[in-house]
C-alpha cells in the first residue's frame, strides 16, 4: 500500500496488492502395513472411523496388505489431525499400538 | 493444565453463545469436527467482531460466501463431532492464551481469534484473511497495543486530503464534492494569470454585489473561462487582491459527486442542503459551478424535472444574497439550457469573455512557457509560439485561442516527454517548427502544411506552380496561366478584402479536355485534399436541401449537410463541383454567399468557414452550341476545331445570373485538345502504364506511328482525351495482360502500327 500523491497532477495512486485466492494444502492419512495387526482390525478401522463402507474396507485392508503402506483418506489439515487422533483412540481401545497411522501433506514426496 | 481463564470465559454467555453459533456451522456443513472455518464464520456474525471491516463493510460478505462455498465441497461426515475439542481446538485455545497473556487480557478479543485463525498454517481461514488483507504482524501489535485492528481501507481518500479538507473546515461529508481552488493555488499547483484582468476586476466587482452576487462567464470553448476564475484564486493566494476578497475561498463542485450514489430518498436533497449550508456559513466562501449546463436539471427525479432539481434548490439561495456563486457556461449552452430557465437565468449577472488577441495569446504562451517547461522538460522559445499562434489562427479558424494554441504546445510537449531521454538530462531539447507544424496537419486533418520558415508559408508551392500544373495537365497553358494568376493574387494577401474564398472559378469547355484534371492537380500540387460533388445529383429542389442538411423536423436534421460537413472535416481543400449548370437553381444562391462571405450556415444553424478553400466549378454550358457553329462554318468536320470563345461567354451568362457572375474570381474557357495534345496525354498515360509494367519485369515502349494512331482515334469519338483510356485498355492493356499471364513472352515488347491496327510486337 503506497499513498504517493503525484504532484505534477493531483491524483493519489494507490497501490493494491493482492494474493491469488489459493485452495489450502490438504493432507494425507497413510496406513502402514505390519505383521501385527489383524485385517478385521484395519477393516473395523477403516469403517468406524474413516467412514469405509464394508467392501471398499477389504478390498483397501488388502491393497495395504499387499504393499508397504497406502493413503486411506485425504482431509484438510484440522480434519486429518482429529481423524488420527480419534483413530489413535480406536487403536488404544481395541489393543493394536503396532498399528502405525501417519499425516503427509497431499501431493508430496513419496512416504518412507 | 492453565486453562481457568479461558474455561471462564466458555461458561460465560458470551462464550456459550460462540460455542453454539460454532457446533451449529459443524452440524449444518457435517463436518467431521471443529475445522478454523466454523470458528470464522462464527466471528463473522457476531456484530461486535467486525471491527476490521469498518471501512469497507462489503468484504464481510464476500469472506463469508466463500468460506461457506469452501465448507460445502467438501464430502459429508457420517460422524460428526461437534464439540470444540480435538488437536486443533487445544491448539487454538493454547494460541488464544498465549497472545491473552501478553496482551495482558483475561477475556479473549475478536481481534485475538483473528490473530490465532491466521496462525493455522494449511487452512483455509488462514487463506482468506490474508487474501482480504489481513497482516498477523500488524494485527499483532495492535493487540499488544491494545487499538483496535482496523483493515486498510483500499477506497479512502488518502491520509494528506483528509488533512487538507480539515484544514479547510470542510465536512468530511462534501470533502469529495468541493475542490477549494485557492488552496491548490497555495500548493503551487495552479497555472498563474496572465492577462484577464479587466475580467478578474469584473468578476470581483458581482461577487461584492449585496444580492445576486452570482457572475456566469459567458465565452465560446477554450477561450478561457474557467482559467478566469483559477486565476482570481490565483490572485487570492498571493494576496494581489483587494482587502475585501483577501479570505476568498473558492470551492469549485464536482458535480457529477453530487449524485453519484445517492441510493435513497432525500439523499440528493440532503446532500445539496449540506453544501449550500457549507457555503453559505461564511461570507467568504465562493461555489463554483464550471460547465453550468451540467448542473441544470441534474436532481433525484432524473435531467430536466422541475421538482427538487438542483437549481431549484439554489434559485432562493442565489436571490437573497446569501449564496455566492461563480457559473461559467458556453454560449451556445446558456442559450440552450440556462436562458431557457428564466428565472433562473435572471438571477445571473453575465460576463462575457472573448478570446484573446494573438499578441494577447503570446503574452498568456510565455507566461505558460515555463510550466510547461516543467512538465514536459522542453523549451518553446518565442518565435516558436509565435508560430504555433499565426498556423492554428490559420488552419484551425474553428476552435479559439488560447485553447488551441495551448493544446498545440501540449501535443509537442507530450511527444517530448514521452520519449525523453533521461541521459540528456542535463540539456533540454528546444521544441522545433517541425513539431508544431507536425502537431498542427494532424490537429487541423491535413496530409501536410506548408513547412516554409517564417511568413512566407502562404506561398509554398506557389513558386513553380505554372510549371508543375504545365508538366501533368496538357495544352490547356491559358487556363492554367489563368488560375495560376488568381491564386497567386489571392494567396499573397493582395486582395483588398480577402472574405471570401481563397479563389472561385469557374471552367468551361468541352468533355474531357481536362477540367477535373487541373483541379484534381492542383489539389495534389498544393498538397491539400480534393472534394467533388457531382452537381447533377443536386437538379431538384430536394436534393438541395442535402447540400446544407434537411429542416427541422425532417429525417437526416442530425446529419448535418454533406457539403458543410466535408469541408468543415477538412477546412483546406479544393472543393471540385462538377457540371454546376446542371444543379437546381437553389444551389447557384446557395453558392452566392459561399464566394462573397466564404460561410455557409447548415440547417442546424453550425456555420462553416470556407475561407481556405479553393472552389472550382466546371461545366460545359455553350461548348455544343459554339463547336456547331464553328463546323457550320465550314472550317472542316473536325469536331475538336476552336470553339469561339464568345460564344461560350454568351451562354454563360444566358446560364448563369450576374451576381454569379459577379462573384467568380476567372472564368477560365479550356480550349479543345489538338492532335499534338492528345499524343502527349497519349504518351503520359502510356509512360504511366509501362512503369507499372516494369514493376513486374516488362519492358514496353510504343512507336509513333502507333501512338498518333491512338490519338487521332480517340479524337474522332468527340470526348476531348478520355476514349485515349479506354483504346489503351482495350488495346494494351489488355493484351499486356494476357502476355503476362501466358509466360511466355518476352520481357521486351513494342507497340507498333501493323496494317492500320495496334499490336503488341516482341523484341
Amino acid at each position: 500500500m503506497a499513498n504517493q500523491p503525484n504532484h505534477t497532477t493531483k491524483v493519489t495512486t494507490t497501490v493494491r496488492t493482492e494474493r491469488e485466492l489459493r485452495p489450502p494444502q490438504m493432507y494425507d492419512v497413510v496406513l502402514y502395513n505390519d505383521n501385527v495387526t489383524t485385517m478385521e482390525f484395519v477393516v473395523a478401522l477403516l469403517m468406524t472411523v474413516f467412514e469405509y463402507d464394508r467392501e471398499a474396507a477389504v478390498s483397501k485392508m488388502l491393497q495395504i496388505h499387499h504393499s508397504t503402506s497406502q493413503v486411506i483418506a485425504t482431509y484438510p489439515k484440522t480434519v486429518a489431525e482429529y481423524k488420527k487422533q480419534e483413530a489413535e483412540a480406536f487403536k488404544t481401545e481395541w489393543g493394536y499400538p503396532y498399528c502405525r497411522l501417519e499425516i503427509v501433506p497431499h501431493g508430496g514426496e513419496a512416504h518412507p | 493444565m492453565k486453562k481457568p481463564l479461558l474455561h471462564q470465559w466458555l461458561a460465560t454467555l458470551e462464550g456459550k453463545k460462540f460455542a453454539s453459533i460454532c457446533s451449529e456451522y459443524i452440524l449444518a456443513f457435517r463436518s467431521p469436527c471443529i475445522m478454523p472455518e466454523h470458528i470464522l464464520l462464527t466471528l463473522l456474525e457476531d456484530e461486535n467482531a467486525l471491527e476490521p471491516f469498518a471501512t469497507c463493510m462489503p468484504v464481510i460478505d464476500d469472506i463469508s460466501y466463500r468460506t461457506r462455498d469452501y465448507l460445502s465441497q467438501l464430502p459429508l461426515a457420517r460422524h460428526i463431532c461437534d464439540e470444540m475439542t480435538g488437536e486443533f481446538a487445544q491448539r487454538f485455545w493454547d494460541r488464544i492464551r498465549a497472545i491473552g497473556e501478553e496482551a495482558g487480557l483475561q477475556n479473549p478479543t475478536s481481534d485475538m481469534f483473528y490473530y490465532v485463525l491466521l496462525q493455522e498454517d494449511d487452512s483455509f481461514a488462514q487463506e482468506i484473511l490474508r487474501h482480504y488483507g489481513f497482516v498477523l504482524e500488524d494485527l499483532h501489535s495492535a493487540i499488544v497495543k491494545g487499538v483496535p485492528y482496523h483493515l486498510a481501507d483500499l477506497n479512502a481518500p488518502a491520509p494528506k486530503k483528509d488533512g487538507e479538507a480539515a484544514q479547510n473546515g470542510v465536512p468530511e461529508e462534501l470533502a469529495s464534492l468541493l475542490i477549494e481552488l485557492v488552496q491548490v493555488a497555495k500548493d503551487g499547483k495552479m497555472d498563474p494569470l496572465i492577462g484577464r484582468r479587466k475580467e478578474v476586476e469584473e468578476l470581483m466587482q458581482t461577487l461584492n454585489r449585496k444580492k445576486k452576487s452570482a457572475p456566469v462567464l459567458l465565452g465560446a470553448p477554450g477561450v478561457g473561462k474557467t482559467a478566469v476564475v483559477e486565476g482570481l484564486a490565483w490572485l487570492v493566494s498571493r494576496g494581489e487582491v483587494p482587502p475585501t476578497m483577501a479570505n476568498l475561498r473558492i470551492y469549485a463542485l464536482q458535480t457529477g459527486a453530487l449524485v453519484a450514489g445517492a441510493s435513497l430518498l432525500g439523499e440528493f436533497e440532503q446532500r445539496m442542503q449540506n453544501l449550500l449550508k457549507f457555503i453559505e456559513s461564511s461570507p467568504d466562501n465562493v461555489l463554483f459551478l464550471d460547465e453550468l449546463q451540467g448542473f441544470m436539471g441534474i436532481g433525484p427525479n432524473g435531467p430536466r424535472s422541475e421538482s427538487g432539481s438542483a437549481t431549484n434548490l439554489i434559485k432562493p439561495e442565489i436571490a437573497s444574497g446569501r449564496l455566492r456563486v461563480i457559473a461559467a457556461t458556453t454560449d451556445d449552452d446558456y442559450r440552450k439550457t440556462i436562458a431557457l430557465d428564466k428565472a433562473f437565468a435572471r438571477r445571473f449577472h453575465p460576463i462575457h469573455i472573448l478570446a484573446p488577441s494573438q499578441d494577447e495569446t503570446l503574452e498568456i504562451l510565455l507566461g505558460l512557457e515555463d510550466a510547461y517547461f516543467q512538465y514536459h522538460g522542453v523549451h518553446f522559445p518565442e518565435p516558436l509560439l509565435k508560430r504555433i499562434i499565426s498556423l492554428t489562427e490559420r488552419y484551425i479558424p474553428q476552435r479559439f485561442l488560447p485553447d488551441k494554441a495551448i493544446d498545440i504546445m501540449d501535443v509537442v510537449g507530450a511527444k517530448y516527454r514521452l520519449h525523453r531521454n533521461d541521459s540528456q538530462a542535463n540539456q533540454a531539447p528546444v521544441a522545433t517548427d517541425a513539431d508544431v507544424e507536425e502537431a498542427v496537419s494532424k490537429a487541423a486533418n491535413l496530409p501536410s502544411i506548408p513547412s516554409a520558415q517564417g511568413e512566407n508559408d502562404d506561398f509554398a508551392g506557389l513558386a513553380n506552380l505554372e510549371e508543375r500544373l504545365k508538366a501533368v495537365v496538357f495544352g490547356q497553358e491559358n487556363a492554367i496561366r489563368e488560375v495560376a494568376r488568381a491564386i497567386r493574387i489571392a494567396k499573397c494577401g493582395l486582395l483588398s478584402e480577402r472574405a471570401g474564398t481563397i479563389g472561385n472559378f469557374f471552367f468551361s469547355g468541352p468533355s474531357g479536355v481536362g477540367k477535373t484534371e487541373l483541379a484534381r492537380q492542383l489539389a495534389s500540387v498544393l498538397e491539400v485534399k480534393l472534394i467533388r460533388f457531382d452537381m447533377s445529383e443536386y437538379s431538384t429542389e430536394q436534393m438541395v436541401t442535402r447540400f446544407v442538411g434537411s429542416a427541422p423536423g425532417l429525417v437526416g436534421y442530425d446529419e448535418g449537410g454533406q457539403l458543410t460537413n466535408a469541408v468543415r472535416d477538412c477546412p483546406h481543400c479544393v472543393l471540385l463541383l462538377d457540371e454546376v449548370e446542371k444543379a437546381h437553381y437553389l444551389v447557384h444562391s446557395l453558392l452566392l454567399q459561399v464566394m462573397d462571405n466564404g460561410t455557409l450556415t447548415d440547417s442546424r444553424g453550425i456555420q462553416t468557414d470556407f475561407h481556405n478553400v479553393i472552389l472550382i466549378m466546371t461545366g460545359n454550358v455553350g461548348c455544343t452550341e459554339a463547336s456547331a457553329k464553328s463546323s457550320r462554318l465550314g472550317f472542316g468536320t473536325s469536331p475538336n476545331a476552336p470553339v469561339d470563345p464568345d460564344i461560350i461567354a454568351a451562354q454563360f451568362r444566358r446560364a448563369f445570373s450576374p451576381e454569379f457572375r459577379a462573384r467568380l474570381t476567372a472564368h477560365v474557357i479550356f480550349s479543345p485538345l489538338g492532335l499534338p495534345e492528345v499524343e502527349h496525354i497519349v504518351e503520359a498515360k502510356f509512360a504511366r502504364l509501362a512503369k507499372l509494367a516494369k514493376s513486374r519485369n516488362f519492358h514496353i515502349t510504343m512507336s509513333p506511328e502507333a501512338r498518333t494512331d491512338i490519338a487521332q482515334r480517340a479524337m474522332a469519338q468527340n470526348q476531348g482525351a478520355r476514349p485515349v483510356d479506354r483504346i489503351l485498355e482495350q488495346e494494351v492493356t489488355s493484351v499486356l495482360a494476357q502476355l503476362m499471364v501466358d509466360g511466355k513472352s518476352r520481357r521486351t515488347l513494342t507497340v507498333v502500327l501493323q496494317d492500320g491496327k495496334v499490336v503488341l510486337q516482341q523484341g
